[in-house]
């Protein structure tokens, strides 16, 4: 069974993916009244509110559901291998946090059905790019995109403990 | 006046004006121009002065160089980041890792309040941060709403959870794509790479 049916199948799971993926818009004042609330259970106890709980519970179930599979395994400090899909590209660099954004520091290899490299990160989190036979900028499609300033394609990794 | 003696006043005199130069990055001095560059230099020294870590700020500005971004804009990023980095710090204190610094800063970036940062601060206390922030900076990245994205985050934090599953909920959020990023295996049809070493937490 892969993942999106283990999802369907678990009703509490299922319902918290779905509001999670297709987030309502709430405005500023609810926002606020929702961050005093919140302020305040802390103070008076951990949480416990039926929607913390569920959560929770959602969570933990997540958890025994996907923990013994490769779902979620960190990027660690042992390696992590950056790949891009670009068959007709004659030159792919990996550029970014840990090379000082320098398109010559880490070019990929093309392998079978892509370009890939596999670098030694410190824990943290790095923010980089593919640029593309010089000049075309890309983000990791297999990635969230990350904040960026100067308007171009970025993506992040994580690299854990 | 002796000659020596001449030498070695105006060496003295000289000293600060070396230390100064020697002091600038030579990345910066490589590949910005002047202007960006002394810009740029003046805020990391000035993190320097104040305990904050320079790195992010230099690699910030490569980042503008290298994009092709016009010296404002340059500028402005670093500038930004460095209010980052101090507001992190000043949430987190002297103790906090460069690493925590550089996720709450993008954290903050990408939406977060400062209040939220501190609340997960007390919620992990005697664990690293960096994670459940780079967790929170990516769910916000990604377009799902503030205080989602912080719910999210707060409920794992609030019950320990372990890096690898603020990761895993991370994955889960942003889409079927992000299941494959970086250190994981890759997409079905392609051959896999193998499992990476070292990928079982630390205790």
């Amino acid at each position: 069974m892969d993942d999106e049916n283990e999802i369907r199948s678990d009703p509490l799971l299922s319902d918290l993916v779905s509001t999670l993926r297709h987030p309502v818009a709430v405005g500023d004042r609810a926002m606020e009244q929702v961050m005093a609330q919140l302020r305040k259970e802390s103070r008076r106890a951990p949480w416990r509110g039926r929607a913390g709980l569920a959560t929770a519970l959602a969570a933990s179930v997540a958890l025994a559901v996907f923990g013994s599979r490769r779902l979620g395994q960190p990027a660690t400090a042992g390696g992590v291998t950056f790949a891009l899909s670009a068959p007709s590209a004659a030159r792919v660099s990996l550029i970014g946090d840990f090379n000082d954004w320098n398109p010559e520091a880490n070019p990929l290899r093309r392998g079978e059905g892509q370009w890939s490299v596999t670098l030694k990160l410190k824990p943290g989190r790095y923010r980089y790019s593919f640029v593309v036979d010089g000049s075309s900028w890309r983000a990791d499609p297999r990635t969230p995109p990350a904040e960026d300033d100067f308007g171009t394609p970025t993506s992040a990794v994580t690299v854990a403990n | 006046m002796r000659p020596g003696v001449r030498s070695a006043g105006l060496a003295l005199l000289l000293l600060p004006l070396a230390l100064r130069l020697e002091a600038q990055d030579q990345r910066l001095s490589a590949r910005l121009a002047p202007g960006p560059r002394v810009a740029v230099q003046r805020l990391v020294d000035s993190a320097a002065s104040s305990g904050l870590p320079t790195e992010p700020l230099i690699r910030k500005a490569l980042e503008g160089e290298s994009k092709g971004a016009d010296s404002a804009r340059i500028v402005s990023a670093v500038q930004g980041l460095f209010t980052h980095l101090s507001t992190a710090r000043q949430l987190f204190g002297p103790a906090a890792r460069e690493s925590e610094l550089v996720a709450a800063a993008a954290a903050l970036r990408a939406g977060a309040s400062p209040s939220s940062l501190a609340r997960l601060s007390t919620l992990r206390p005697k664990e690293q941060l960096t994670v459940p922030l780079s967790v929170l900076a990516d769910l916000l990245a990604s377009g799902i709403p503030v205080e989602q994205a912080w719910t999210s985050v707060y409920d794992m934090a609030s019950h320990g959870a372990s890096d690898a599953a603020f990761l895993a909920l991370r994955d889960r959020l942003t889409g079927p794509d992000a299941r494959t990023g970086p250190g994981l295996p890759p997409p079905a049809e392609h051959p896999p790479t193998g499992p990476l070493p070292g990928t079982e937490r630390s205790p």
